[in-house]
Formats: structure tokens, C-alpha cells, sequence
């Protein structure tokens, strides 16, 4: 979406306009869904925390700068929300998400049965890495590799210095490493 | 994973390396030490081989079954309960004051008034109970 019609349609928000959020759902729901089923492992719980983070943004909305950008003060907010649904309401990461109705991204259509199950046995394994994973550790490779977010945004999402990312990033990489390797990956 | 020559490239910059996140400077001054280094070059092939296994994790997010219908009507539920209550408390509180000043004889006053206190206490004592029920209700997150 265009920034400047975003801060149109946000403004128009702000003055208590609910149909003019419809655009900005649409434009952030797959974006959201996809992070928060990246934290919370499983659709049902990630529609419910996405659904919850609308409507504490649409609540929060008089309180947003327009002239900040939107999208990472929103997904701050759905961040946040994932965190609170799996402490408070003790969901658990569930991992649901190689279930049929999710599509990984199609490997070479040229692969063979072989070469499609080996690697569709090797993201079971990443996934199971990564249902192992502290949260911080999770989030923080969700936001740059399924998301494909930059440091910036990384760290503005979740509050941190940029150096934090680069930081955090490591660790999360060398503690899935690990994950993999006691799951018997020689070399991940 | 750390020996001596890989202390030369510290993580933080080993990671915005790998995600493409350097100067053209740094990252010359990075593959300088990559080359130099067999541990860090195996270090680095082992991130940047996860790196690419992880990005092919996303994942396409089913249909056009969008969330806006539910939180349309969580957002506007809240205005329109608002609406509804005002209007009844300022209709109630106008029609009781027309009533209690009308010319009716007291004994109808007294009796139409019994009959819509007791309306109000018997819908009050079905909401409570609902209310309740809800409270403990397994099956309240389940949607059809």
C-alpha cells in the first residue's frame, strides 16, 4: 500500500472512521498471519492472535503518530500479542504448521518423489528446531527469514538496538544449529 | 565454532554479512577474512546453508477467508451497544417520569409498576445466569 494513502486511510481511522480500516486489514493479514503462525505454530491460534492484534491497534490508533511508519508499530503489536496468548493463556507453540493446509514454497518442479520427500523431511526437522527455540530466539528468525524484514525494522518490532538483532540473529542461528544437530543433521 | 581467526569478524558483523546487511567496505574487509580462515568459511556455509532452508519454510496462507467480517464486528459492536443502552436508560427514564406524573390512579401506577420491575428482575437474573454459564463454558473459543 501506498504510504501516503495508508496515512490517508489512517487518519480517517482516527476520526472514528471504522470502514476506512478495512483496506489496512487487508493489506496486513496475510504479512500478520504469516508471522504469527511463524510464533504460534499452528492457524487457529495465530487467526485468533492476528484478530486480537486488529483490535488493539484499532483501539490503540488515536495514539499513533502519523508520522511514523505503520507497519512496524503494528507488528509490534501482534508480537506482543503472540507472547501474551502463550504466557497467559497457556497456548503452547503447537506445531501444526506442516499440516496439509499450509503450502511450503514449491522446491524445483523438476525434483523427483526422492528429492521431495528428503526435503520435505529436512523443513520437519527445521520446524522441530525451531518448536524448540526460546521465544526470542523464534521470533527473531521469523521476522528475517519468513518475513525477510531488515535490521532496522527488526529492531523497531521488537524495541531493540539494531546491534541487538545482529546479536540475537547469531545466537538463534547457533542455538538451531545445535537443535539440528542433536537431531542427527551432520551438517545443517 | 570460535578459534582465533574467526574473533577477527565479530558475530554481529559475520551476521549482517550474511544478510546482506554491510557496507561494500565491510563486506570486502569480511571476505578478506573468510578467505583467510577455513573455520570461519565452515562457520559460515553452515549459517548461510540454514539461512536457505529457512526462508523456503514460508509459507502460503490458505484462501481469501479474510479476518475483517470478525473484527468489524468486535469494533463496531461496542458503539452500537453504547447507542442502544443510552437511548433506552434516556427512554425509560422519560417514560417513567411521564408516567409517574400522569393523571392514572395509583393503584394502576402501583400495579404497572410491579409488573415492568418484575420484567426488568427476571431479565436481570437471565443475564446473570448467562453471564455465569459463559464464565465456565469449554466450549466458548470453539467457532462454527
Amino acid at each position: 500500500m501506498l504510504p501516503d494513502l495508508e496515512r490517508e486511510l489512517l487518519r480517517k481511522c482516527q476520526a472514528g472512521n471504522s470502514r476506512f480500516f478495512e483496506p489496512i486489514v487487508r493489506a496486513y493479514e496475510r504479512p500478520g498471519m504469516r508471522i504469527a503462525l511463524g510464533m504460534m505454530g499452528n492457524p487457529d491460534d495465530a487467526r485468533d492472535a492476528l484478530q486480537d492484534a486488529f483490535v488493539k491497534t484499532w483501539q490503540n490508533l488515536s495514539r499513533f503518530d502519523l508520522k511514523r511508519r505503520f507497519a512496524p508499530w503494528f507488528f509490534q503489536i501482534l508480537r506482543n500479542q503472540c507472547r501474551d496468548a502463550l504466557r497467559s493463556r497457556k497456548v503452547r507453540f503447537r506445531l501444526e504448521a506442516l499440516d496439509e493446509r499450509l503450502e511450503m514454497k514449491p522446491g524445483n518442479p523438476e525434483d523427483g518423489p526422492e528429492r521431495r520427500a528428503e526435503r520435505k523431511a529436512a523443513k520437519e526437522l527445521l520446524w522441530k528446531g525451531l518448536e524448540r527455540l526460546g521465544e526470542d530466539h523464534r521470533e527473531v528468525l521469523v521476522l528475517k527469514e519468513i518475513e525477510g524484514f531488515r535490521y532496522g525494522e527488526i529492531a523497531r518490532i521488537l524495541n531493540i538496538p539494531e546491534g541487538t538483532v545482529a546479536s540475537r540473529l547469531f545466537h538463534a542461528r547457533r542455538a538451531l544449529a545445535e537443535e539440528l544437530q542433536n537431531a542427527g543433521v551432520t551438517d545443517p | 565454532m570460535n578459534t582465533k581467526a574467526q574473533q577477527t569478524v565479530s558475530r554481529e558483523d559475520l551476521m549482517r554479512f550474511l544478510d546482506g546487511e554491510v557496507t561494500p567496505q565491510e563486506r570486502e574487509a569480511i571476505e578478506g577474512q573468510l578467505e583467510a580462515s577455513s573455520e570461519l568459511r565452515r562457520e559460515f556455509a553452515i549459517f548461510r546453508s540454514m539461512k536457505e532452508e529457512l526462508q523456503g519454510l514460508s509459507f502460503a496462507v490458505e484462501g481469501d477467508d479474510s479476518v475483517w467480517g470478525r473484527i468489524r464486528s468486535r469494533i463496531t459492536s461496542p458503539v452500537g451497544w453504547g447507542l442502544t443502552v443510552t437511548g433506552f436508560l434516556g427512554w425509560a427514564a422519560y417514560g417513567t417520569w411521564s408516567f409517574v406524573n400522569s393523571p392514572s390512579a395509583l393503584l394502576v401506577k402501583l400495579t404497572t409498576g410491579a409488573v415492568v420491575i418484575g420484567v426488568l428482575v427476571l431479565l436481570a437474573q437471565v443475564i446473570w445466569d448467562r453471564y455465569r454459564e459463559f464464565g465456565s463454558d469449554p466450549y466458548r473459543n470453539v467457532h462454527r
